[in-house]
């Protein structure tokens, strides 16, 4: 038996050019600049959204929900870490096969690298107005969504009466073993721990590291291993899990140590390579509206906007000593933060 | 005259039989050849640049030495264990009269069915240090003050991915000593070799061959497993070769050609580690000198064979038993950290994974719809090349056979990242669809279907085809009326020897999914990460179920298959 | 012209010559075998005639019709053979009637003719009632008829047999044999028949091609490759044969120790060393010399008594002489003898 193998290779060849032409010429429709030029026939055409998001993905589903019912525009997600949902992006980008519509990652830096590369399509939201001039892109290509307060979670059976109150007591000595704190191992944890190192000094997170701390990918299964008792206390627990942990009467409480709690700044943006722009600036502006910020609150996490009250039995904002992060420094410096983390912490951080 | 006959012979050029197997060729260069191309050209710097940087990078960073040296430290704990747990039970299910071998056999089974990542996920929940249910009870009875055994450790990653892998050692070796004849033992015995004397240099010489391929297939598998290296190592802050090439492109921006460079690593690894057992185990041919109709000898053990039972249901009950178990408890429970009570039961999560989960029910839906897919694929891949190499003449056919069981060498991560790297920039848009799943996953489990097949074919006599063709039928309907019926438990076996890894694969899945094309073990992974332990755990139950089911069907097919030969000739 | 024409086939694997330029003229109705021992070709030259397998070199041409010539073949299907097979390649899945129908299926010949059409070969071959009958039920005589019915139902004008009675009991072989040739005589198809076995060969065929290393060594009828074997292989392959040296002694005689014999010559040269192969059954005890025989003296070395034969091993000085006698010979071990044989008996050959 013979076989022409270069014939096989040139129909084969020739099949797939044919895929590759077919696959091209999708046509993106004129994109809304603002809000107003949403055309709300043109985005129920459009059908559904992709959103790639950092956020827990219980908040997200009761704030897709009201949206889909009003509209019948359907909202899919991709869910995973801020580093990696950025990950995501960058490649499809690079691939030229962009998946995403609308991305909001719990990092600003990630949204500076986005707009950076181009990916961002300026999109003007009705929230602009209700927002500080730091939390929005004047080129109006991300927003702030919202703000995540890196707190003390513990385990109330752990300590009793005397549970501790700020983060170096977390060092202490007393606290071997009983310590965990987050990250992924994209480094999703590392801006929220390099703000308390910059704060408070290196030493502090030294003497955390001596406690021999457990590691956890995620907030969510930090407050699983809290409310296990498997750690007594959480490093830099996301507000909104501890919150959530507390209210489930999973055996948690927490706080916001006075000395100050790092804030870190989530946002939103649309993607230029979207291919249905009416439809993603639809669910945008839900996203950013006072009705569903409003659902982001209840489930536990605060709204940049100024007219959204805070969590349920939260304190507000303005009665905390918040640590900013400087994104800019962040974004020029991670791969080199990054390392230092991998030096203190041992472990994988994403570099 | 000559004419007629070359015009004739050119159309057949094209024939269904060329162009059958012409396409098999073309996709199997497409799905395994390459992406090994591109890992080898991502690694250089193509198509931005050529450089050695990649290396470079990957070559004088700690975090790289780290992940090596961790990498090879599990491998070698893993080939230890592997032959600690696998070498006593083969021996004591193939040639003791301990009681329950039968048993034994099955959950030894189960453990190396049971999705390892699965199986971590557990030992969280049985040996986390402080709260984990063993630990738990190991304290109220000694009274230990925290711990004693701590899960998120060197030794917790290498005892769960030993606890799976030791099915290797345990299956070469029981068969290896299944067919070692009783006439071997015996003859020694008459040359006055005590018991032990011919357990010493009879039987451990003629299986050592098999034991040590075994273990290096143990220690090739653990390798590769990030499953358990993911969920387990990074609490632990131990850093493998898988996860932290998935950690190189899951962080942004996404460092490609860094990730190519540490997948040769890898590949390289497990190369010489495959290169070795193939080594060993083509020595093991004098253990088969006893051929068909083997008669094995017991020993009995007397009292000692309830010792030897307490280890070996010791072993079984670790590495299916107790991690099975606990998941199932967990899915069942309404609170999963309150003790075990009727009240406490529910089917809930069941309700939640399986059908309102956004993420669990498309998950679901596309682990069936890729697993299908992808044995389709390999099984027809594997299929066409095991016909080239056992029925053809084609030069080049054993090039083709070796590309065919490539991929059995390269970590699904590693695949990974070629198919990402090959297919990123290809204008045909597979990258961010389930295509790319698709074809990961027939590239990863081509060899299976391959092996598979082959066997198959070997069993059926290419006369049976030829009588076929002289009789008047051309290829394709001999194909069609004789080969494909009379192969098909076969075809279908290959199909389920596929399906059932590629229904709970994770390793290359996570680098390769996107919003919507979240399978089963993502839903898993990426749930755990959101602390929702009672859904993983429905969906992991779920998910073994399955496993078990096809599992089984394999296991019936293959015994009917052997049965009704005597007319195949 | 000849039926088949096979005209200077050659086939290599690899560094191994299969077929190395095979001529052969076969003509309609003949039943030819092909005969040899395993690896000498016999096979691949009807893999060959059969399409399976591209020859290198020659060509293969039926009824004037151009089958194969170097790197081209017309498929097997297209060949209007048919093939029995060794381990005969019933198809399990099928029954009796399945399997006897299915060439009669891919022509697309109607239900009711293809039913009359395999009853008929059935019968034909002795498998009426059993057409429901699957494979695994039969014994090994029903699935070699089976094989048979398969083939013969789509009418070929050629049966390619390959070593079909080999896996059969000595007994069933012999009816099968007998039966086989009775089916050639009455369908009138060309046979060419596979075996190793030389006494199937002399019983079945009109003649008889003998391979050896993948080249012809002999073709004629039985009787002429029996008695006048071309070469010292054929001689050895068609049954126990007394190989002797000597040299040359004249045009026509070849001395052997002290003795001188006429022989029948096939060697190229008539001088220097020479073999003369004579067969057991050749050799006569005599108690006087008969004209026109050659005479050969010896002593018994050994007798043994087997029934219808009385084996002698007979020293003649210089070399060992095996003898079948007739059962009433009496000579016993240690008796002189004097030995008689035809000089057409004694076929002298070359060294090679």
């Amino acid at each position: 038996m013979t076989i022409d193998r270069r014939r096989m290779l040139v129909m084969g060849s020739a099949a797939l050019a044919l895929a590759a032409t077919a696959r091209r010429g999708r046509a993106q429709d004129a994109a809304p600049a603002d809000a107003g030029k949403i055309d709300l026939g043109r985005a129920k055409a459009e059908g559904r959204v992709m959103l790639y998001t950092s956020l827990d993905t219980q908040i997200v589903d009761t704030i897709i929900a009201p949206f889909r019912e009003k509209y019948g525009i359907d909202v899919a997600y991709f869910r995973a870490g801020s580093a990696e949902v950025t990950g995501k992006v960058l490649a499809e980008a690079d691939a030229g096969r962009p998946q995403a519509d609308m991305v909001d990652a719990s990092d600003l830096a990630a949204l500076f690298l986005m707009k950076e590369r181009g990916l961002l399509r300026p999109f003007e939201s009705d929230a602009r107005a209700l927002l500080p001039a730091s939390q929005r892109d004047p080129d109006a290509t991300w927003i702030v969504d919202r703000l995540t307060q890196g707190v003390l979670h513990y385990n109330v059976a752990e300590f009793g009466a005397a549970p501790p109150r700020h983060w170096a007591d977390l060092g202490r000595a007393g606290m071997a073993g009983r310590v965990s704190f987050w990250s992924a191992s994209s480094g999703d944890g590392a801006p929220r721990i390099v703000t308390l190192a910059q704060h408070f000094g290196w030493d502090l997170v030294k003497a955390i590291v001596k406690t021999k701390p457990l590691r956890t990918i995620s907030p969510q299964t930090m407050a699983q291993i809290i409310e296990r008792r498997e750690r007594g206390v959480g490093l830099l627990q996301n507000d909104n899990i501890a919150w959530r942990s507390k209210l489930q009467g999973k055996g948690t409480d927490f706080l916001f140590p006075s000395e100050g709690v790092p804030s870190e700044l989530g946002a939103c943006g649309l993607l230029k390579a979207s291919t249905r722009p009416h439809a993603a600036a639809l669910f945008h502006e839900w996203w950013m509206s006072a009705g569903g910020q409003a659902l982001l609150s209840k489930g536990g996490k605060y709204s940049p906007r100024t007219d959204v009250e805070p969590p349920e039995g939260s304190l507000p904002i303005a009665k905390m000593k918040l640590l900013e992060q400087d994104y800019v420094v962040y974004k020029r410096d991670r791969s080199k933060i990054l390392d230092q983390m991998a030096d203190v912490f041992g472990g994988e951080w994403g570099n | 005259m000559g004419q007629l006959i070359a015009a004739r012979v050119r159309s057949q050029r094209f024939g269904p039989q060329n162009l059958v197997l012409g396409l098999a060729i073309l996709v199997l260069l497409v799905l395994v050849a390459y992406p090994m191309l591109w890992l080898i050209l991502g690694a250089l710097g193509v198509p931005a640049d050529l450089t050695l940087a990649n290396f470079e990078r990957a070559f004088t960073r700690t975090q790289s030495y780290t992940a090596l040296a961790n990498t090879l430290y599990l491998g070698l704990g893993t080939g230890v264990l592997s032959m600690a747990f696998g070498v006593p039970l083969a021996w004591a299910v193939a040639r003791s009269d301990m009681p329950g071998r039968q048993i034994i056999h099955l959950l030894v089974a189960l453990s190396y069915i049971t999705p390892p990542y699965l199986t971590a996920l557990a030992y969280i929940i049985l040996l986390g240090p402080d709260a984990g249910l063993i630990n738990r009870l190991l304290r109220d009875i000694f009274g230990f003050s925290s711990g004693p055994l701590n899960i998120f450790s060197m030794n917790g990653v290498i005892f769960v991915i030993g606890i799976h892998v030791f099915a290797f050692t345990y299956f070469l070796t029981h068969s290896a000593l299944k067919s070692i004849d009783k006439s071997l033992e015996e003859s020694a015995q008459m040359l006055g070799a005590r018991r032990w004397q011919t357990t010493l240099r009879i039987n451990l010489p003629l299986v050592a061959p098999a034991i040590t391929g075994g273990v290096l297939l143990s220690v090739i598998d653990s390798l590769a497993l990030f499953g358990p290296q993911a969920i387990i190592g990074m609490p632990a802050q131990i850093v493998f070769l898988p996860t932290r090439i998935y950690a190189t492109i899951s962080s942004y921006p996404p460092r490609w050609g860094e990730a190519s460079a540490l997948s040769l690593v890898l590949v390289a690894m497990t190369v010489i580690g495959l290169g070795l057992q193939r080594f060993f185990l083509e020595r093991r041919s004098y253990v088969t000198i006893g051929g068909k109709g083997v008669r094995s000898q017991t020993v009995r053990l007397g009292l000692w064979r309830w010792a030897l039972l307490v280890f070996c249901a010791g072993v079984v009950a670790m590495s299916a038993v107790a991690p099975i178990g606990v998941l199932t408890l967990t899915a069942f429970s309404k609170d999963w950290i309150a003790t075990p009570s009727l009240s406490n039961l529910t089917l809930a999560h069941f309700g939640t994974a399986l059908f309102s989960d956004q993420v669990a029910a498309r998950g679901i839906y596309n682990s069936f719809r890729l697993a299908a897919g992808a044995a389709f694929v390999a099984m027809a891949v594997g299929a066409a090349i095991a016909y080239l190499d056992l029925r053809t003449t084609l030069r080049g056919r054993v090039f083709l056979d070796y590309l065919a069981m490539l991929p059995l060498g390269l970590p699904g991560t590693v695949m990974a990242v070629g198919v990402l790297l090959a297919f990123i920039r290809l204008p045909i848009g597979v990258y961010g669809t389930i295509w790319i799943l698709l074809i990961a996953y027939s590239a990863r489990f081509i060899p299976l279907a391959t092996r598979s097949v082959s066997a198959t074919l070997r069993q059926i006599d290419a006369s049976l085809e030829e009588a076929g063709r002289i009789t008047g039928a051309s290829w394709l309907q001999s194909m069609r009326r004789i080969l494909v019926p009379m192969a098909r438990p076969g075809l279908l076996v290959a199909f389920l020897l596929v399906f059932i890894p590629a229904f709970s694969e994770l390793s290359a899945t996570i680098l390769l999914y996107t919003g919507g094309t979240e399978t089963i073990a993502i839903a898993i992974y990426r749930l755990n990460d959101l602390g929702q332990i009672e859904v993983v755990c429905a969906l992991a139950v779920f998910t073994i179920a399955v496993v078990l089911v096809l599992s089984a069907m394999v296991h019936l097919l293959s015994r009917d298959r052997t049965a009704p030969s005597e007319g195949v000739g | 012209m000849a039926f088949i024409n096979i005209e200077g086939i050659g086939k290599t694997f690899g560094s191994f010559a299969a077929l190395s330029d095979i001529r052969l003229s076969i003509t309609a109705r003949e039943f030819v075998t092909f005969l040899g021992p395993s690896g000498c070709g016999k096979t691949t030259m009807l893999r060959t005639l059969a399409g399976f397998i591209t020859p290198d070199s020659g060509t293969i041409a039926v009824d004037g019709r151009l089958l194969s010539q170097p790197g081209a073949a017309v498929p097997p299907e297209q060949r209007q053979m048919g093939m029995v097979f060794q381990n005969y390649a019933i198809w399990p899945h099928m029954s009796v009637f399945e399997n006897v129908a299915f060439g009669l299926r891919i022509a697309r010949v109607a239900d009711a003719e293809l039913g009359v059409r395999v009853a008929r070969v059935l019968e034909a071959v002795g498998l009426e009632g059993l057409e429901k009958r699957h494979p695994g039920q039969l014994s090994g005589g029903q699935q070699q008829r089976v094989a048979l019915a398969r083939s013969l139902v789509v009418e070929p004008k050629i049966l390619l047999l390959d070593e079909p009675l080999s896996n059969l009991d000595a007994k069933l072989r012999e009816r099968m044999r007998v039966e086989l040739k009775a089916l050639q005589r009455r369908t009138g198809i060309t046979f060419i028949y596979v075996t190793h076995d030389q006494a199937e060969a002399m019983a079945l065929s009109d003649r008889i091609v003998v391979f050896n290393k993948g080249r012809v060594q002999q073709e004629g009828s039985p009787r002429d490759i029996y008695e006048r074997p071309a070469n010292i292989f054929v001689a050895d392959f068609m049954g126990l044969v007394n190989r002797v040296s000597g040299t040359w002694a004249g045009p026509s005689q070849v001395q052997i120790g002290a003795h001188l014999l006429d022989v029948t010559s096939v060697a190229a040269s008539r001088t220097g060393a020479v073999t003369v192969a004579i067969r057991p059954e050749a050799l006569v005890p005599v108690s006087l010399p008969m004209p026109g025989r050659n005479l050969i003296e010896g002593t018994v070395r050994d007798s043994v008594f087997l029934g219808n034969i009385v084996d002698l091993s007979v020293d003649i000085g210089g070399a060992e002489l095996h003898v079948q006698a007739d059962r009433w010979c009496t000579l016993a071990t240690g008796d002189p003898v004097r030995l008689a044989v035809e000089p057409t008996e004694c076929v002298a050959m070359g060294n090679e």
